[in-house]
């Protein structure tokens, strides 16, 4: 990884110099190092996915005036971070298009923001009320526009949608989310790393071991701990796991979203009869509390590994009879093809990742491009063929999905196999490095590929062992605004299904 | 006084043949499914609770949920269900008063979506009028198709007509069952036209227009969609089953009656529950595609009792 140092003002230039060499915004860590330093720090980490070379660009911003060149104007991608810098921290993007609230909806982020994640605002004090008032704007002749949620008719997650249809013909689409942001990095501060390791994994409900595994992953990145075999290998097969669960749930969702229950209720099924292994294999249907810094929390006994194997096996056959099912039929085709084109330009001007991204022909995955643990296993490499689909549509998503399934399910055979010939776990050494404890205000990246794309940790140490600050930048995060791009052109009635066919998460964002 | 009987039996049975769709299709996707009498113990439910009404709403939304199940009564008392007798019906059993006062709930339920102020029941609204452009055409050319041998425009005449077509002209009645069948889906908010059991608001059609309602108001619409539901399926049976049903008055020919409309209702409400079950929703835009199929079949009906 390449550390680079400007002003605040030639952030810009930076920035947009190595976006236009191909490389991809990766996420951005606005930090509060006013203590250290006596200034704020902003982060730009940027990967380039076919080589996988990283490069994190770093400038301060002076306490006293704390404003800095937005890099938005260059590069869409960084428009979500430099807002959420400014709603949570004050740290004012000059030049930024669109220079209102993200995550603070209402009066609060106009008046009485309290800029929460400056660390002379105590955590417990709670942030002042909200009141919203939904005025809807005069729209042209013959157009109307349609709010949706945020409160909605299915137990979902909140989410407000603003459509402005022609007809049936969606002309543009504004979405806004955070409706229940919890501060759970704000809450991360001060606490120990197994403790910030339960945070990261509540991230999220369906990326759990995805969000733990990139945590552990930037703790031992800072402590320089190399993880157990075995551990490694675990955590190769918890992860594949997590993949596969979530993306046969997924196929059988996007069936929702066209109203074909057979789909919905085999891949359900499916779904159900993994989630049961994957309490039986690690005690929690989400695969939670597997992880732990410095390896694994719990042993997979081999036999319980070739279990695993045959419940896997099952599933891709009753899977691909599913698949056969879905795709031989013509009104679940005529549905899917065509139907919410995310274009390259606009995955290569946001900085769209996972599944989503492959879908539209962009190829980028952790596993390939920052591999950790037994990912770089040479033969994981060479197993790894993470397909992509040039079209861009519902469809190419969904085979995305079928098709990768295919691959962790290759992944799991390779990880049982292991598993069942490295030596039995003989105590915790096999399964756990001890951490020694990390020289304060050191900080690492954490990436792993959860089942909706790359999730990167930022973690920095405080002292004794502390999170001084954690910044969470899950693959929802990333493709919500691809979601608003993909829309426009379609009918609104279509807007459900391409909706669930990027299935991405709320709790993410409200992190 | 059968014609009363008749929409009391009608008024009885709507819940249940809901429920029944939805408990079967539970079945046929894996599940347990809810009890067939569950619609019954929701309209109970709602009745019981406060009505909550938009801030945009009118008169109009107070008004609507008792006209329309006043009109889509007043539809079930034109329909034969047990005796295929023409005098006690309610305007001798006209299609044209039938189908009129079907419409003319349509068109309140149409100001009821719209008076509530929200944008999906617009949305619905304008789906559900670009369908009836070719659902009530198809209906009454149906009809009119099986009828015409008969020169009947009334329900009675049209039960004779479809006996004699069914064993004399089976094209005109093969035609018509399609075309009658194919709208009912459409009439009904069934799969794959729209989707009964969604809560995806933007793909509403029928829907949408109740999504602001509430409580007692609630309770009557839902049951007048269960009461419509059944009678375009006892529409069907006229124009295309007209078995059992009573042409005396004993009570024997009663009995049978009924036992020949609970069959026919059963087989009806299965075909739907299994359509459900393995269908996907079609695009908004391929329902007109296949109404103007429909349309077709009606219209190839008519010509046909003027060539055979």
């Amino acid at each position: 990884m390449t550390l680079m140092t400007c002003g605040p003002q030639a952030i810009s230039t930076l920035c947009q110099s190595y976006a236009s060499q191909g490389f991809r915004l990766q996420t951005m860590m606005a930090t509060d190092e006013r203590r250290i330093h006596g200034h704020y720090v902003l982060r730009y980490a940027f990967v380039h996915d076919a080589t996988g070379h990283s490069v994190v660009l770093e400038t301060a911003v002076p306490h006293d005036s704390p404003h800095y060149t937005a890099v938005t104007p260059a590069l869409p991608a960084a428009n979500w971070y430099e807002r959420e810098a400014l709603d949570l921290l004050g740290l004012f993007p000059d030049g930024h298009p669109e220079p209102f609230p993200l995550m603070l909806h209402g009066d609060l982020a106009a008046n009485a923001n309290p800029y929460p994640l400056r660390k002379e605002v105590d955590r417990a004090v709670s942030l002042p009320s909200v009141s919203r008032s939904l005025s809807v704007e005069a729209v042209p002749d013959g157009e109307f526009e349609v709010p949706v949620g945020p409160i909605h008719a299915g137990v979902i997650e909140p989410g407000h949608f603003r459509f402005h249809v022609r007809g049936e013909d969606v002309q543009s689409l504004d979405v806004t989310l955070f409706y229940t942001h919890r501060g759970l990095e704000k809450g991360a501060e001060g606490l120990t790393f197994a403790e910030g390791l339960a945070v990261a994994e509540q991230t999220c409900g369906v990326c759990s071991a995805s969000h733990g595994a990139a945590f552990a992953q930037a703790v031992e990145a800072i402590c320089d701990a190399h993880i157990p075999e075995r551990a490694m290998w675990i955590r190769l097969l918890v992860l594949e796991l997590e993949r596969l669960y979530n993306h046969i749930g997924d196929v059988g969702n996007i069936c929702a979203g066209i109203g074909f229950s057979f789909g919905v209720m085999q891949a359900g099924i499916l779904k159900e009869k993994l989630q049961r292994h994957n309490a039986r294999l690690t005690g929690h249907r989400f695969l939670r509390n597997m992880m732990a810094i410095g390896g694994v929390a719990r042993d997979v006994p081999s036999d319980l590994a070739a279990h695993t194997g045959h419940v896997v096996q099952e599933t891709m056959s009753a899977f691909s009879g599913l698949v056969n099912v879905l795709l031989s039929n013509e009104i679940v085709c005529d549905r899917f093809r065509q139907t919410g084109i995310l274009a390259l330009d606009v995955v290569r001007q946001y900085g769209v990742v996972g599944p989503a991204a492959r879908a539209s022909g962009y190829l980028a995955d952790a596993r390939l491009t920052q591999p950790s643990g037994a990912y770089s296993d040479k033969e994981v490499q060479t197993l790894l063929h993470v397909p992509t689909f040039p079209d861009g549509d519902v469809m190419a998503r969904v085979l995305q999905r079928i098709e990768e399934s295919s691959v962790s399910a290759t992944l799991i055979g390779l990880a049982v196999a292991k598993l069942r010939s490295l030596p039995k776990a003989d105590g915790d050494s096999s399964l756990v490095t001890p951490m020694v404890t990390p020289a304060p205000y050191e900080w690492a990246l954490g990436v792993t590929e959860s089942p909706r794309g790359e999730n990167v940790h930022f973690v920095m140490t405080g002292p004794n062992g502390t999170i001084d600050r954690l910044r969470i930048r899950s693959a929802s995060y990333a493709n919500w605004p691809a979601v608003a791009k993909a829309v426009p052109g379609n009918i609104i009635a279509d807007f459900p299904l391409i909706n669930k066919s990027f299935e991405l998460c709320y709790a993410c964002c409200d992190r | 006084m059968i014609s009363v009987w008749q929409v009391l039996l009608l008024m009885v049975m709507a819940p249940f043949v809901q429920g029944y769709v939805q408990w079967l299709k539970a079945r046929i996707q894996g599940r347990i499914g809810p009890s067939p009498l569950k619609p019954w113990r929701d309209l109970r439910k709602q009745l019981a609770k406060e009505v909550v009404l938009s801030n945009a709403a009118s008169w109009v939304s107070r008004l609507v949920p008792y006209l329309s199940l006043g009109l889509v009564l007043g539809a079930a008392a034109c329909l034969p269900v047990l005796s295929g007798l023409p005098g006690p019906l309610l305007g001798s059993g006209s299609i044209f008063l039938f189908l009129s006062l079907l419409a003319f709930s349509r068109l309140s339920l149409l100001l009821l979506g719209l008076d509530s102020g929200s944008a999906f029941a617009g949305m619905g609204a304008g789906r559900d009028l670009l369908f009836s452009l070719l659902v009530e055409p198809t209906i009454f050319i149906s009809l009119l198709a099986v009828g015409l041998p008969a020169d009947a425009t009334a329900f009675p005449g049209i039960l004779r007509a479809a006996a004699a077509n069914t064993s004399q002209n089976p094209a005109v009645a093969s035609l018509a069952l399609v075309a009658i069948a194919g709208v009912i889906l459409v009439e009904t908010g069934r799969l794959p036209v729209d989707n009964p059991d969604t809560h995806l608001e933007l793909t509403m059609v029928h829907e949408s227009f109740l999504l602001e309602s509430s409580g007692r108001y609630l309770a009557l619409l839902s049951f007048s969609a269960q009461l419509r539901q059944l009678l375009w399926y006892t529409v069907l049976f006229a124009a295309c089953f007209p078995w059992g049903i009573n042409e005396s008055s004993t009570g024997a020919g009663f009995a049978i009656a009924i036992l020949s409309f609970l069959i026919k209702v059963l087989f009806a409400s299965s075909a739907v529950a299994v359509i459900e079950g393995v269908f996907a929703k079609w695009r908004v835009f391929a329902v007109p595609r296949y109404l103007t199929f429909m349309l077709a079949l009606a219209v190839a009906a008519m010509l046909a009792d003027a060539i055979l």
